[in-house]
Formats: structure tokens, C-alpha cells, sequence
């Protein structure tokens, strides 16, 4: 048990030279403290520019909101091979992934944008900020500290 | 590996800007204890299911910091449902941020998403 807490700790450092499959399989042991890598969180950061502008939305004004759910996704992406929501709990993450419903955009967000985890959001709601941009360095900052 | 993972979580916590003020329960005997002071008890029980990677939980820390200090009589908790998952599915949970509020046991209402409005009238209502 000491090994995975400690492991757990090594999160960041780790992350670019462990394959996903490795991490994978360590996954179900620490759980919450995996940090994803930089190609998945780079591959989500580009998602989520292009379908803001695709589809009319804005992120949030706190960016901190954006950068972890783009590190959310990047993590579900290297764990589960498919970006599901992680604002949900599943009872069988890898079965939701290959099912879709919830691999982002999500059918809600699809069908009436409707995206509860606050990465995509109309212009009208509440904490819609005006950018559909965010930098890798911009993520980095806002979760360092995670 | 309770101890442990308390250890990471208190590390984590005090890195971030504001610390969380909301005790974080990461083992089943954490929750028990927690659920059986609650059935013995009038006081308003908040319990706050998160996620590492959500990101309305995140804007929702500081709100809840906030409830801590202006609500002293009720109790808020938090649940990371990846480390409880079992108690996530027994109360139903399925989108993050859920805010349940129990009272000697039994859930009174819930809340489900960012919103601050709704929670403080669900607890103003239930905190008598």
C-alpha cells in the first residue's frame, strides 16, 4: 500500500515516460492522482478550442474550471482510450467509454449544448467568459498545484 | 492506506490558494462514523460528491468555505467519488458537483451542479 501513496506523489514526474497502458493498470490503485499526459491534455486543449468555435460557446470566466476539465478529459483519454465526462460517476468507466453517451461532446452537449461540466457554455449563461482560446501554459498555471 | 491517502489530500488541499475548510472523507469507516454521528444528531449534514477533475466542484471550494464560516450549525462534508464510489451509487450520485443534505440519517433534499443560490436556500431551509 505505501508503494501506490507513494508512487501517487511521483504523478507529474512520471507521466510523460509511462505508457498509458501502465498507467492504466495502476489506475484502479491510486486512483484520483494521476496526472494525464501533456500529448492527451494538448490533444483535448485543441478539441475543445475547435468545438467552442464550432459550436458558439465560450469558456468559463475562471479558467481554472476550463483547465481542469480539459486535464480530465486528457486523463480519461490516456486511461479509458476515449475523453468520457469527468464530471460523472460511472459504475463501469470502461463500459460508459465504449458506450459514447458521455465521451465528449456528449449527446447533450450535441444535441442542446448542454455541457455540465462548464467547458462549453452559451453566451447567455451566467460565468460564460468571451474566449474560446486557452494556452497549454494557461492549464499548467491554473493546476499546478493539483 | 486511509492514513495515506489523508496525508496526500491534506498536501494537495494546503497547495491551493484557499484551502478547503471541508473535512474530506476518503475511507468507508470515515463515512460510517460520519453517517452514524449524523443519525444521532438534529444537525444538518452536507455531504459535497466531487471528483479530482471536475470543474464546477473546483469553483464550488470557495462557496463552500464560505458555508463552513457562515453556517456553524451544519456540518459539510466532502466525498471524492472515486475513492467512495460505493456510497457515490448508494445515494444515486451521477453528475458532479451533488450536494446532499441528510438530516438524522435521511437525505431532505439535493442539489445537483454549481449552483450557489440553490444550495444556500436548500441548507437555509433544512438547517432549523
Amino acid at each position: 500500500m505505501s508503494i501506490q501513496a507513494t508512487c501517487s506523489s511521483f504523478g507529474v514526474g512520471i507521466s510523460s515516460f509511462v505508457s498509458p497502458l501502465t498507467r492504466s493498470r495502476h489506475r484502479t490503485l491510486i486512483r484520483a492522482q494521476v496526472q494525464p499526459s501533456e500529448k492527451s491534455v494538448e490533444i483535448m486543449r485543441k478539441f475543445s478550442e475547435q468545438y467552442a468555435r464550432k459550436s458558439g460557446t465560450y469558456f468559463c470566466v475562471d479558467k481554472g474550471v476550463t483547465s481542469v476539465v480539459i486535464k480530465g478529459l486528457a486523463e480519461h483519454k490516456d486511461t479509458l482510450g476515449a475523453p468520457l465526462c469527468p464530471c460523472r460517476h460511472y459504475d463501469d468507466k470502461p463500459a460508459e467509454a465504449g458506450q459514447g453517451f458521455w465521451n465528449c461532446p456528449c449527446v447533450p452537449m450535441r444535441e442542446r449544448k448542454e455541457c455540465h461540466c462548464m467547458l462549453f457554455l452559451t453566451p447567455e449563461n451566467d460565468f460564460a467568459g468571451k474566449e474560446q482560446t486557452i494556452s497549454f501554459d494557461e492549464i499548467k498555471e491554473a493546476t499546478a498545484n493539483m | 492506506m486511509g492514513i495515506q491517502l489523508s496525508h496526500i489530500h491534506e498536501v494537495q488541499d494546503s497547495c491551493q490558494e484557499k484551502p478547503s475548510r471541508v473535512k474530506a472523507l476518503h475511507t468507508k469507516d470515515q463515512w460510517k462514523n460520519q453517517f452514524n454521528a449524523c443519525k444521532n444528531s438534529d444537525k444538518l449534514l452536507v455531504i459535497d460528491f466531487t471528483a479530482t477533475w471536475c470543474g464546477p466542484c473546483r469553483f464550488m471550494e470557495p462557496i463552500l468555505n464560505e458555508f463552513v464560516d457562515k453556517y456553524s450549525d451544519v456540518e459539510f462534508v466532502k466525498v471524492d467519488v472515486d475513492e467512495l464510489p460505493d456510497v457515490a451509487t448508494e445515494y444515486g450520485v451521477q453528475a458532479m458537483p451533488t450536494f446532499l443534505l441528510l438530516k438524522r440519517g435521511n437525505q431532505v433534499d439535493r442539489v445537483v451542479g454549481a449552483s450557489k443560490d440553490d444550495l444556500q436556500e436548500k441548507i437555509e431551509k433544512h438547517r432549523k
